[in-house]
């Protein structure tokens, strides 16, 4: 009765549920002090977004391993300064956490839930969906060099189809009215990424560190390939950069 | 389905919920548990949530359908690389006239031609919205081929002109399959207009740099949109391929901040990226379309306009010299997209050039 569709859509559930439950706070790699931090970050996404996020640290953090907690906001500034007025953004909150093993390996781990807002030409868009990311690598005296992997999904899509949208689907009868309409509404699954590449975090001066994700994506879909879909804006490649300051305990 | 697995789930969890907190009021590990099962409880009703939603290939929904899944649409079937498929095609003018073929090109359909049914006063005019683009039938990425899409246009022209020569015009990628059909069937031609086609052979694009502008608004929001809407399926890809008709990424207009109209119902997106990545290799451009176009001894006309990098004075450059006997038609004020650009201009060249009009004179 299932579908190979459904049964996909089961495992990507079911792993992430399974996810949930099995996370105990590992600690942040490199931050174990203060009660939060602030941190301000640069992206890839439309060539350049900038973000601004809060990390509150979970208490009962210890010599060897930390959790957080934090929220955000990512907005693409290039799109903004070229004044398209789409309110474009992306609100995040998660659970991050850590370990130091042997004073020497680390772990790190972080689940996201996101909410997007995003008009363009073809209608206004609003993606809810989840992100989870993980690291692996090696503490030196003060920072840290590793591997990432990061898994972005999105659950659903809410779409308002533009007039410009609309408008494909007039005059397809000559003298008559196609039986099919824009279906504005939530759609499933609209999209799957995989990104990965190699991360580096380090304290820089005082109360700031640096955390830096460089690497690839691969949209998980059979009609792009990994340079193909440059034509639609699906670039191969992710950057992220993020400044962390500490606040006072 | 989706509304009865959504009840069920919901119901279930609600159920359980009740049932797990009566059972464990006492229970000094109730906390824990209690939490442990408010997740559970959300995960669940997320699940049954997503799939109470649409699905992206649902036909109609976020692009419209093609032949296959409205059967109101005219559509033919026709046997290409050894597979039938369903096109959908428009047909004007008297069927004792000389037939005209009017190929759409790359990211469109027949919607942006449908003025040139004005020839169908001297000409049987057919369209059609070529396999894997438009409203017919998506296929595969093999279907795809040169040598298919060559194959189409034989296929079409034993269905609507058996035993009799056509006239053909091909615009952009499509003037690229022409100029192949001109080279291998060139007793079935009279006539051949290529509207703009882009190199025939690979040197011949070394001269055009600056074609591609990433700095573009509609590229940045093509990049935004990436993160929500991967082409999974043919709807995504054609729906999002839609936008790039108003991204300004390809530099072919006179004025990219201003960019011409183009209606389209629906584009075929794979089809571009198939037939793109078929003339590249290792990042550089690949191929020779140019063997065998000798062979044909017919009028060709080539059509380019003045702001296009494969306009008038690419075509008369490096295509004119590749046929017998071929002439070049510029169209002024008029990027690629010639029809919506400079109808008028096309229009009186066109008429021109074909011969049911030189006759009538």
């Amino acid at each position: 009765m299932l579908t190979n569709k459904l049964n996909n859509n089961i495992v990507l559930w079911a792993a992430m549920i399974l996810a949930m439950p099995g996370l105990r706070a590992q600690p942040a790699t490199i931050f174990r002090d203060g009660s939060g931090y602030l941190a301000a970050g640069l992206e890839s996404d439309a060539f350049l977004s900038t973000s601004l996020a809060y990390y509150h640290l979970v208490p009962g953090s210890r010599d060897n391993r930390a959790s957080m907690l934090h929220a955000g906001i990512q907005v693409p500034v290039l799109l903004a300064f070229k004044g398209e007025g789409n309110h474009a953004f992306r609100l995040d909150a998660g659970y991050q956490w850590g370990g130091i093993y042997r004073e020497r390996y680390c772990v790190d781990g972080r689940l996201d839930l996101f909410f997007m807002n995003h008009s363009a030409v073809l209608g206004t868009f609003r993606p809810v969906g989840a992100e989870l990311n993980g690291a692996a690598g090696f503490r030196f005296r003060r920072s840290f060099l590793g591997i990432f992997c990061k898994w972005h999904h999105v659950l659903a899509t809410h779409v308002t189809h533009s007039d410009y949208s609309k408008e494909s689907y007039k005059e397809i009868i000559p003298g008559g009215i196609s039986g099919f309409v824009p279906m504005d509404g939530w759609f499933s699954n609209t999209a799957s990424m995989i990104g990965y590449g190699v991360r580096y975090s380090s304290p820089v001066r005082g109360r700031m560190a640096l955390n830096v994700d460089i690497g690839a994506v691969n949209h998980l879909s059979e009609f792009t390939g990994m340079l193909d879909a440059m034509m639609i804006g699906q670039l191969p490649f992710m950057l992220e950069m993020k400044l962390f300051y500490r606040l006072q305990k | 389905m989706n509304s009865d697995l959504f009840i069920l789930l919901s119901t279930t969890s609600i159920r359980d919920f009740f049932l797990f907190i009566r059972l464990d009021m006492d229970n000094q590990n109730n906390d824990v548990q209690m939490k442990f099962h408010y997740m559970i409880i959300t995960a669940a009703l997320c699940f049954s949530g997503i799939f109470s939603c649409t699905k992206t290939d649902e036909p109609g929904a976020l692009v419209p359908a093609t032949v296959d899944e409205d059967p109101g649409l005219p559509s033919i079937a026709i046997s290409v690389g050894g597979h039938q498929r369903l096109i959908h095609y428009r047909v004007f003018g008297d069927s004792a006239r000389p037939v005209l073929f009017i190929m759409h090109g790359s990211l469109s359909d027949m919607r942006a031609y449908l003025p040139l049914q004005e020839l169908a006063e001297r000409y049987r005019v057919v369209m059609w919205d070529q396999r894997g683009n438009g409203l017919s039938e998506r296929v595969s990425k093999e279907e795809l081929s040169f040598e298919c899409m060559v194959q189409e246009i034989s296929r079409v022209k034993s269905h609507f002109s058996p035993g009799r020569q056509i006239s053909i015009l091909g615009h952009s990628w499509s003037a690229v399959f022409v100029a192949r059909y001109l080279a291998e069937y060139p007793g079935e031609v009279d006539q051949a207009i290529l509207m703009e086609p882009f190199g025939l052979k690979d040197a011949f694009m070394e001269s055009l740099d600056g074609m591609l502008n990433l700095g573009t608004s509609g590229f940045m929001n093509m990049m935004y949109t990436s993160s929500y809407l991967t082409p999974r399926d043919h709807e995504i890809l054609d729906f999002r391929m839609l936008a790039t008709l108003r991204s300004g990424v390809r530099d072919y207009f006179c004025d990219c901040e201003n960019l011409p109209d183009w209606p389209v119902w629906r584009v075929g997106g794979y089809a571009l990226l198939t037939w793109e990545s078929g003339i590249l290799e290792k990042g550089r451009y690949r191929y020779d379309f140019t063997v065998g176009m000798g062979e044909f001894d017919g009028e060709v006309l080539l059509v380019g306009s003045e702001c296009s990098p494969v306009g008038y004075a690419f075509q008369e450059e490096f295509h004119a010299g590749l046929f017998r006997n071929a002439a070049v038609l510029r169209i002024q004020n008029s990027g690629h997209r010639i029809i919506t650009e400079n109808y008028p201009s096309l229009i009186n060249g066109l008429k021109e050039f074909l011969n049911a009009y030189k006759q009538a004179e």
